[in-house]
């Protein structure tokens, strides 16, 4: 799908997903922390939206409570319609009929998210035979072995029969690929699949996922720290940013000409492989905002090199500034036509910020920092 | 003050120079006795040289020995053979008394800022520790120079007296490094400094990195495992696999002609921040994963991921890859590659 080829920024009535104002709150001994504050997407059949976002942006956390796999603690507010269908206070009986079939999942660490107990293969059929009970377990099994050679496991007939420790990091997420587009779901939630790889490997399960897309016409979510693993193989990008929505737009849009302050700066920041002339990187000053009481007006405000006292007054909201590309700055038009982030933000490299107070989430609702895989 | 054109670092003399390193690791059979059942050679002849004022990048996939090669080089871990000579000093031989003087001129920055930092300390003690072992400094010169070390590396000084916890994870990362360059070192180790950081916070600490080289002529060996971060830091990267350097170029020979099939392969493999680019990239994809470094295939111990080897080359080429190991050598493409059939190959 071409950029061009794409229509209005809301989405249609004909999106798969529809998220609105969703809104996650865990209460800690801190006080409340508001992970997610106010999200909306729409998903359109067959997309791949690439969410975007550094530790800490809720990321995670909104697939999570679009899954229904929060925590019980956690308070969620808001909506997330499914083809329609409401899935925020479904029980659990209605919902398990929607994960896996309607709705599927690839968490970040394969090491934990297959059952150490259970041979691969049964892993997989159980997921077949979970949502067509008409099928019998040779049946079942058959797929399983179908699905493991699709998903590039050389001798899928013998390795259905292992355990997850008898694979690689790398072959444990190709089995959890195959879980996820095992009954052709409309929609597969990946959360940063790939973190946990080294890039060879990283590259052999991009080209995976892209089978599995492929395979299931299923319409994606990517979420990722990494704005390069997006850059190839979204259609459309949301960035996130202290729990909020803070630029959605076409991949290319996104890139060439984001609108939003830190997206640029994000941008500025990477270290690139493809560029010869060596430029200095522009980091982005200081911390995330605390997410107990995040500050009144722009959450970006205090890193931002454009931000002027206006932006305390309230938090800006997300307004369309082109044809399908939204941001949430109120000094979005002076970066039209401006995508160095050498201009707007020094390079120099003194960190001398306020030192943060605590982590604002509790480690345990917010899968790891990126890079762990060493 | 600009790192944008990099002078030639190579000539004169080294300032460290590691020749055929080795470190394996036994592995121990069960029972009573735990008699060494194998060995795991996660360094296996290891030779390189690192220039006064260079920074050397060192690139790898986990498990490749990198993060084994510096802690051999720092004599954390003694190494099994080879030898480390650091400004003359055979380094490999020496006490661990022997050793301290040694110290102050070579230093290292691990990877994780939340677990090299003693939470207990406050960070005007985790900087004053080494002036202090080393009897440098003490009573208000000590004072002075904590504070001249935290502006140094770009932290406010009224924050001496905060804990570790008290600071995001690349100002814990400052303290690291600023701890490192108590001692005023001529080398730094770095391994992995900014891989556990977020890009955003992960970029001021590589200008900061860029900064300290050019304003104290350090020399640093860097080791990560992401080459657009090694790109923009380094003067010359090696590339290691299972143990081995398989390719040691100056950085902008080694991504202009990449000549080894396995960093044609790693090149291509990582995603640029880049949709047009991304969509029309054409990717070598290698098969399989790396592997063990207890039992490393005969020959080139590329081969079994190779896709040269599987595509392109004969089957008498492909008994060369079985049974000869291939020197690092330059084999007509300008810079030393560990292979047979090493032959320059535009990817980016």
């Amino acid at each position: 799908m071409t950029p061009q080829a794409r229509q209005t920024d809301e989405p249609a009535s004909g999106a798969v997903l529809e998220v609105t104002d969703l809104d996650v709150q865990f209460p800690t001994e801190d006080g409340l922390v508001r992970a997610v504050r106010g999200v909306s997407y729409g998903l359109r059949p067959g997309e791949v939206l690439g969410v975007v976002g550094e530790s800490g942006s809720g990321k995670s956390v909104t697939s999570l409570a679009i899954m229904g796999l929060l925590p019980s603690n956690a308070r969620v507010t808001g909506s997330v319609k499914f083809r329609g269908q409401e899935l925020l206070g479904m029980g659990d009986k209605d919902f398990s009929r929607i994960r896996g079939k309607g709705i599927a999942m690839i968490f970040q660490d394969p090491m934990t998210s297959l059952d150490p107990v259970y041979k691969v293969g049964y892993q997989i059929s159980e997921t077949v035979r979970r949502h067509d009970s008409q099928l019998s377990k040779k049946a079942a099994k058959a797929r399983a072995v179908d699905l493991l050679d699709l998903v590039g496991i050389p001798n899928a007939r013998d390795r259905a029969d292992n355990f997850p420790h008898e694979f690689s990091g790398g072959m444990r997420q190709r089995v959890v690929i195959a879980i996820a587009m095992a009954n052709q779901p409309d929609i597969i939630i990946a959360d940063e699949p790939t973190t946990a790889l080294d890039v060879t490997v990283q590259a052999q399960v991009l080209e995976v996922l892209k089978t599995a897309m492929d395979e299931t016409g299923a319409a994606t979510v990517l979420i990722t720290h990494d704005l390069g693993v997006v850059a190839g193989v979204a259609d459309r990008v949301l960035v996130m940013y202290a729990g909020r929505v803070v630029e959605r737009g076409a991949v290319d849009a996104l890139y060439y000409k984001p609108r939003m302050p830190y997206t640029l700066g994000l941008l500025g920041s990477l270290p690139r492989l493809d560029d010869a002339e060596k430029q200095r990187l522009t980091p982005i000053k200081g911390s995330p905002p605390s997410m107990v009481n995040p500050p009144p007006g722009c959450p970006f405000g205090p890193r931002c090199p454009l931000h002027i006292t206006a932006c305390d007054d309230e938090e800006p909201e997300l307004v369309e500034v082109e044809h399908d590309h939204s941001a949430a700055c109120i000094r979005h038009e002076e970066l039209a036509g401006h995508a160095d982030p050498a201009e707007f933000f020094d390079t120099d490299a003194s960190d001398i910020s306020e030192p943060v107070v605590g982590d604002a989430i509790p480690a345990a609702h917010v899968s790891g920092r990126p890079e762990e895989n060493l | 003050m600009t790192t944008l054109d990099k002078p030639q670092r190579t000539d004169g003399e080294p300032i460290l120079k590691v020749t055929d390193l080795k470190k394996h690791f036994p592995i121990k059979g069960r029972g009573f006795i735990r008699r060494t059942v194998g060995q795991v050679k996660a360094v296996d002849g290891v030779s390189l040289e690192l220039y006064p004022g260079e920074i050397l990048g060192l690139v790898g996939e986990s498990g490749c020995g990198k993060s084994t090669t510096g802690r051999a080089i720092m004599h954390l871990q003694p190494a099994t053979s080879g030898s480390v000579i650091f400004e003359g000093t055979e380094v490999t031989k020496l006490s661990r008394r022997q050793m301290r003087p040694l110290r102050r001129d070579i230093q290292i920055v691990f990877q994780d800022p939340y677990a090299s930092l003693n939470p207990r300390l406050p960070v005007y003690d985790i900087v004053a520790e080494p002036l202090i072992i080393h009897k440098i400094a003490k009573g208000a010169e000590l004072k002075t120079r904590v504070r001249a070390l935290l502006e140094l590396v770009g932290l406010n000084p009224e924050h001496a007296n905060r804990f570790p916890a008290d600071f995001s994870g690349g100002q814990r990362q400052r303290i690291g490094i600023a701890r490192a360059l108590a001692l005023e070192p001529k080398v730094l180790v770095l391994d992995e400094p900014v891989s556990a950081l977020d890009v955003s916070i992960q970029a001021g600490v590589i200008n900061l990195l860029e900064d300290l080289r050019d304003r104290l002529g350090l020399s640093y060996l860097f080791i990560a495992h992401d080459l657009s971060v090694v790109r923009h830091i380094s003067d010359r990267i090696a590339v290691m696999y299972l143990g081995w350097i398989i390719e040691i170029a100056t950085t902008d020979d080694l991504f202009n002609k990449p000549s080894h099939p396995y960093t044609q392969a790693l090149l291509s493999a990582i995603p640029v921040p880049d949709p047009r680019r991304e969509r029309d990239r054409q990717r070598i994809i290698i098969t399989g994963d790396v592997p063990s470094p207890a039992n490393p295939p005969s020959g080139c111990r590329f081969r079994t991921r190779c896709q040269k080897f599987a595509n392109v080359l004969s089957e008498s080429q492909q008994r060369k890859c079985i049974d000869e190991v291939p020197a690092l050598e330059d084999r007509g493409t300008g810079h030393p590659a560990a292979c047979h059939y090493a032959e320059a190959l535009k990817i980016i």
